[in-house]
Parts: structure tokens; sequence; C-alpha cells
């Protein structure tokens, strides 16, 4: 009995030195200063592959100059749709500084006091009107345009045209001729490709049928609320469409860069995207080969800009006013373009820093009216419901009710928030 | 009962009680209370509710009375789903737990169909995805195979297709699910009936329907249950493939709670969404679940 209790007693004072032990180190833990952690931001972008290695090339000219790291994240347009302003609105900024190209989102985000006022950080003198105002609520700006992704037109391949006998339009007769002869070529499945993804592919060939057919002034009152979607003069923009849409001339929507591979190996004739197509492969390998042409008689022409936001509350404010100031500036804007695809909305960016695909954009670009992109300026709901039917038209041109198409994208339009 | 018999129980199960209602609780009442303010968190009755029913995205039974395809609206594509999806499951389900009992590498098969419960619902939309694809689906490849080439398709592209295609995908997928508990049911009914039904010249079909089925009814309950709740709440398969489109001809409640509250930041009609999410699921729930204490 005796040994027993011995033993219990000695099982007892080892449990209790254990416990001083732990208690201890774990004191000592708590004690020590906190290491002196190093800065480093984080970005959260659209970006990936060749627009992520243009960015982070970027970045690390950034570095170089601040000593400041940059982690940058690649979201997927959902995600950074959802993902940001949830993150705001419940106080964690876990990005310091996020690049978006969606006006009203921006917008949206600094009416609930969510965005930090960026005008500070650049030379507004710097950018055009039509970038800045859409990020602008009095005196302050929201947004510093980072890049631009110009639409030009529709994009082909040299060869294929030449081998085919095909001519580029300057008309729109001559634009339905041209794809009634390309659905003649043996091979081909349908004259222009279709991009699918969330529904901007589809959204932005719209909006040139919007300002190729109507002029870039229906794209801006179709924006603002002066035409109605439900107007005839929109009517007769969807009629077309839809009536090219039942001839066969678009393609079943597929991903959009499976797409590129589609154009170029003849599957289709044209495709109508913005600059940065030629960063995707096989178009990257063989921009010597490509040429895009302008919506017939077009007047005007989007460009959707990315802006570089910056987070109310980041808790490294220092570093990413730097880092915004950094991106605002032509020297980090020469560094994007020159990796080709995109242009500088900083007016301090050189011609030459160009690419000769780039540079016949921009060209082009400057003798048109750029006016925002109309489902980027709108917002949701406008916006899903937009990229929805026209999946719906693209696919059931025959059994899609117009009237209704349009009163549905009329019963979600929202005055924008500029 | 006395006070410390009472007061023991109570102890032991505060903790559980504090973090239920922390955690689940509160949050049901507080999105029912959230339904009914609008976005200035003014008390607005049942205004959010008629804003949800008013959207086509969410009822839209015009297009279903007058015989055209979906779009429907999501609370009725639910109702779809469930009509479609649930026999279906049950039927596959059980027909393969009982094809593969006795059969030699039964045990293989059962692993493979399994494996669409165990994969994330996410990879499994994306392979649908892919198995309804125009240029790279097997569903296609095995159309001009057997020489029906010219009914290929992207079915997934359609607002004539799609409904059907995700929910015929997800039998596949939920199929596992419900051979698994039968097969486990199947293991517990004493093989003394069978050989009692056996030796008393009963035919594999009347033993089928006297014995085998109603000793899977608390099996089937399960089944049910189940199956119910995954289709009420289904979002990660239709989000995948097309956002619920095109034109919302694959729209689901729960998705349109989503867009509602992340993408419209619209909190009042979205908890509206999730009150009528809630109370289906819970009203399911609860007659099942009575059924099944009942058997």
């Amino acid at each position: 009995m005796k040994n027993k209790r011995a033993v219990s007693t000695t099982v007892w004072a080892v449990i209790i030195i254990i416990i001083l032990i732990v208690a201890a180190v774990a004191v000592w833990y708590i004690m020590q200063p906190p290491a002196e952690e190093e800065k480093e931001l984080t970005v959260f972008s659209l970006w990936s592959e060749s627009e992520e290695a243009n960015f982070k090339e970027a970045l690390a000219k950034f570095t170089e100059d601040t000593g400041i790291a940059v982690n940058h994240v690649g979201y997927s347009t959902e995600e950074l749709l959802i993902t940001v302003p949830t993150q705001l609105e419940a106080g964690e900024a876990i990005a310091d500084v996020v690049i978006a190209p969606w006006p009203s989102w921006i917008l949206d985000l600094a009416s609930d006091g969510l965005l930090a006022d960026v005008s500070d950080y650049m030379d507004a003198a710097k950018f055009p009107d039509t970038y800045l105002d859409v990020v602008s609520s009095g005196s302050a700006v929201y947004g510093v345009p980072f890049k631009v992704s110009g639409k030009p037109g529709f994009w082909y391949v040299k060869s294929f045209f030449e081998d085919n006998d095909l001519t580029v339009p300057t008309t729109y007769q001559q634009f339905t001729n041209l794809l009634a002869d390309i659905m003649e070529i043996d091979g081909v499945e349908a004259a222009i490709a279709s991009g699918n993804g969330v529904g901007w592919p589809l959204s932005d060939t719209t909006e040139a049928f919007i300002i190729g057919l109507g002029g870039y002034q229906l794209q801006e009152d179709l924006i603002f609320g002066d035409t109605m979607f439900t107007d005839s003069e929109t009517k007769d923009v969807f009629e077309e469409l839809a009536a090219l849409l039942s001839e066969g001339y678009f393609s079943v929507p597929d991903d959009w860069q499976t797409q590129v591979s589609r154009v170029y190996d003849g599957t289709y004739g044209i495709y109508f995207q913005g600059s940065f197509v030629t960063t995707i492969e096989p178009f990257s390998e063989h921009t010597e080969d490509l040429a895009f042409f302008p919506f017939p008689g077009t007047d005007g022409a989007t460009g959707a800009v990315d802006y570089a936001i910056m987070p109310a509350n980041t808790e490294n404010m220092d570093e990413a006013q730097q880092l915004m100031e950094f991106l605002a500036s032509a020297e980090a804007q020469e560094i994007m373009v020159e990796q080709g695809g995109f242009l500088a909305p900083h007016s301090d960016v050189p011609d030459s820093a160009y690419s000769a695909i780039d540079l016949q954009v921009l060209q082009f670009m400057r003798t048109v009216t750029v006016v925002p992109d109309l489902d980027d300026a709108i917002g949701n709901p406008f916006q899903q419901t937009f990229w929805d039917q026209l999946k719906a038209l693209w696919v059931t041109p025959d059994e899609t009710d117009l009237d209704d198409m349009l009163q549905a994208l009329q019963d979600d339009w929202t005055a924008p928030p500029f | 009962m006395n006070l410390r018999q009472t007061k023991i129980p109570l102890f032991f199960l505060a903790p559980t009680i504090l973090l239920i209602t922390l955690f689940v609780i509160f949050p049901v009442v507080n999105t029912v209370y959230i339904s009914f303010l609008d976005d200035d968190d003014q008390f607005v009755g049942l205004d959010n509710y008629a804003e949800v029913f008013s959207r086509k995205y969410f009822w839209n039974p015009d297009n279903l009375l007058e015989g055209k395809p979906p779009p429907y609206g999501a609370l009725i594509h639910n109702g779809i789903w469930i009509v479609l999806h649930l026999p279906l499951s049950l039927f596959f389900g059980l027909a393969l737990a009982i094809l593969l009992r006795d059969v030699k590498g039964g045990a293989i098969i059962k692993s493979a169909v399994f494996l669409g419960m165990v994969i994330p619902m996410i990879v499994g939309g994306i392979l649908l995805r892919f198995i309804y694809d125009d240029n790279a689906g097997i569903l296609n490849g095995f159309l001009r195979i057997v020489g029906l080439g010219d009914l290929t398709r992207t079915w997934t592209a359609y607002p004539q297709t799609i409904l059907l295609a995700l929910i015929l995908g997800t039998v596949w997928i939920w199929t596992g699910f419900s051979m698994i508990v039968y097969s486990a049911g199947l293991e517990g009914i004493p093989k003394e009936l069978f050989e009692a039904s056996k030796i008393d010249g009963a035919s594999r079909w009347r033993t089928f329907w006297r014995i085998t089925v109603p000793m899977l009814r608390p099996a089937t309950i399960i089944v049910i249950t189940m199956t119910l709740l995954w289709e009420l709440k289904i979002f990660d398969i239709v989000w995948v493939i097309q956002q619920g489109g095109p034109g919302g001809a694959s729209m689901v409640m729960a998705l349109q709670m989503f867009l509602e509250a992340f993408l419209n930041r619209s909190f009042g009609t979205a908890s509206a969404i999730a009150t009528m999410l809630t109370v289906l699921t819970f009203g399911f729930a609860a007659y099942m679940v009575y059924r099944m204490v009942k058997s």
C-alpha cells in the first residue's frame, strides 16, 4: 500500500514538472519580441500565363527599386468579382492592391467606403479623361489606369486570307459577303469563332455590332440610359446579329483560348477579340502572319482598361501607395506593353515601346472614339444577365424572342455610378 | 426527476447547445430576419419574396405550361431535378447493389461506380463538361460510332438540353451513394428469409418484391432523404458548367441565392431565397426522419 502511494506521488511529481516546463516554455515564447517581418505586398488580378509574366516583370522592377516584395495572386473573373467585395466588407484587406477591369464595380466598392482615393498617386493629366471619368466620383479617383486591351476588330490569319483569295471588307455588305465566302472554304466550320468563358467574349462581339451598326453614340446612350435596349434602334442591331447567327456564321461558343488555335488552323475564319489575343498561342508564335480589320465603317471602339485599386484599410498603406505610384508611371506601363498584347493609357509611353502589331492597334484606336465597355460600365446584375442572354442567343437565334431578351436586359439595367 | 437529475445533463449539454445556438440557430434566425429588410436595413415585409418571384430566373412557369424548353426558373428546375434525378439514382443504385452482390470482383466495380461520389463536385462538373463537349466528349464520340453523328453537339451549350444533361450526368455521380447504402442494407437482410422463400417455391421476382424491397425500407428512406437534400442544395456542378445559363436554363435556387448575395450584393433577396430553401429542405428532412422513426 505504502509502495503504491509512493509510485502515485512520483507520477504526480513528474506530471507537475512537465506542466511547469511546458508553461515556462510557453511564457518564454510569448514574451519574445516579434521578429521584424519583411513587408510583402499582395496584389490580386485576373492575369495568368503571359499576362502574369508581363506583370511580374514590372513588379520585379518595383521590388528592385524599393526593396518591397510583391506577391501576385491570379484569380478567375468570378473569383475576383466575388472574393474582393466579400473580404473588404468583412474588414479584411488581404490584397493591398487589386487590378480589375470593371468601373461600376470599383465605384460600388468606393461608395461603400472600401477603397482609397488614389488621385494623389498619379498625374491625371497623363491619362485620357475617358479612362478616368468612369472611376471618378467628385474630385476623388478610385482607380489608376494601368493597361488597356484595345478591341480593334476581327483578327485573321493573313496566309489563310491569301490562300483563299479573301479580301478585307470596308463596307458591311462586303463583310457579309466575306462571311459567306469563308463558309464555302473546305474545312471551315464557321466564319466567325465564338469564345466562351463567363460570357465576356460574346458581349465584346455584340458591342462591336452595336458600335459598328449603331455608332459609338448608341453604346454611350445605352450605358447612360438615353436609349433603351427595347428601342427600335437597339433592336435593329440585335436583329442583324441574330440573322447572322441564324445563317450559322458564328461557331458554337467554346473556350476562348482554344478558339485561337482553331482560327489559326483554319477551322474558323475570323475572331473578334481584344489586342491581348496576340499573346495567346499559336497567335503569339506567328504575329507576322496576323492582322485585324475593324468592323466596317465603325466610328468607335471599346478599350477595356485594367485599373489598379487600393483597399482603404490595407495594413501596408505606405508600401501600397508606393506601388500605386509605380503602376501609374510611364516606366511600369512601358514594361507591360513591351511584352506585347496591350496598350498603355499613360501618354508618355512612346510608340517605340510597342510591337508592330500593337502599334497598328494603337494607331487604329487613335482614329476612332474610344467608349467604355458596355457591361463593365453598367455592372451587375445587368452584366450577368447580358452574358447569360447572349449565350442563349448564340446557340438558339431562331428560338430566342428578341423582345423578351431585350426587355430582360432593360429590366436589369441600372444607371452607372459615374 | 429531481433537480440534480435535470442539472447534470444540462451541464454536459450546455457547450453543445451554446455552439449550435451560435453557429446554427442564430445564423438561420438572422437570415430569416434579413429577408424582411431592404438594402438600407428598413423593414419591407414580404417585398423581397415578391421581388424574387417576379424574376424569371427564379420563377418562369409560362415556358413549361406552353411546352417550351427551359428556362422555367430556379424553383421549377430544382423540382425537375427531384422528379428525374431521385428515381433514377434510386433505381440504378438498387439495381447495381443487387446485381453486384454475388458477382466475383463486384467490389472492384462498386469502387469504380463510387468514384463519382469521392471526387469533388467541382471536378465532377468539369468532367461532365468534357463528356458533353462536341469535339472532345465521350458521349458525342459514342454517338458518332453508332452512326448518330447528326445528333452530336455540345450538350451543355443549349437551353433545350443543358438541364437534362446535368441531371443525367449527376445520376452517374450520385448512384455510387445509393448503391453503397443499398449494398449495406442487403447485407443486413437475414439469409434465412431468402432460403425460406426458395423452399416455399417463390419466384425471384416475388422474392424481390416481398422480401428485398420491404427489408430495404430503412435504406431507401436514408437514400431518399440524402438525395432530396442534395438536389435542393445543388450548386457547384451547375456553377462550373454554365453559371446557371444559357439564358437561365440551368439556374437553381442555391446558385441564384449565391449570385444575389455575392455578385449583386442584394442580401435581402438572397436571404429570401435562403429562407425558402431552408423551409423546403427542413420540411423534407423532417418528414423523412418522421417516416424513418415510424418505420
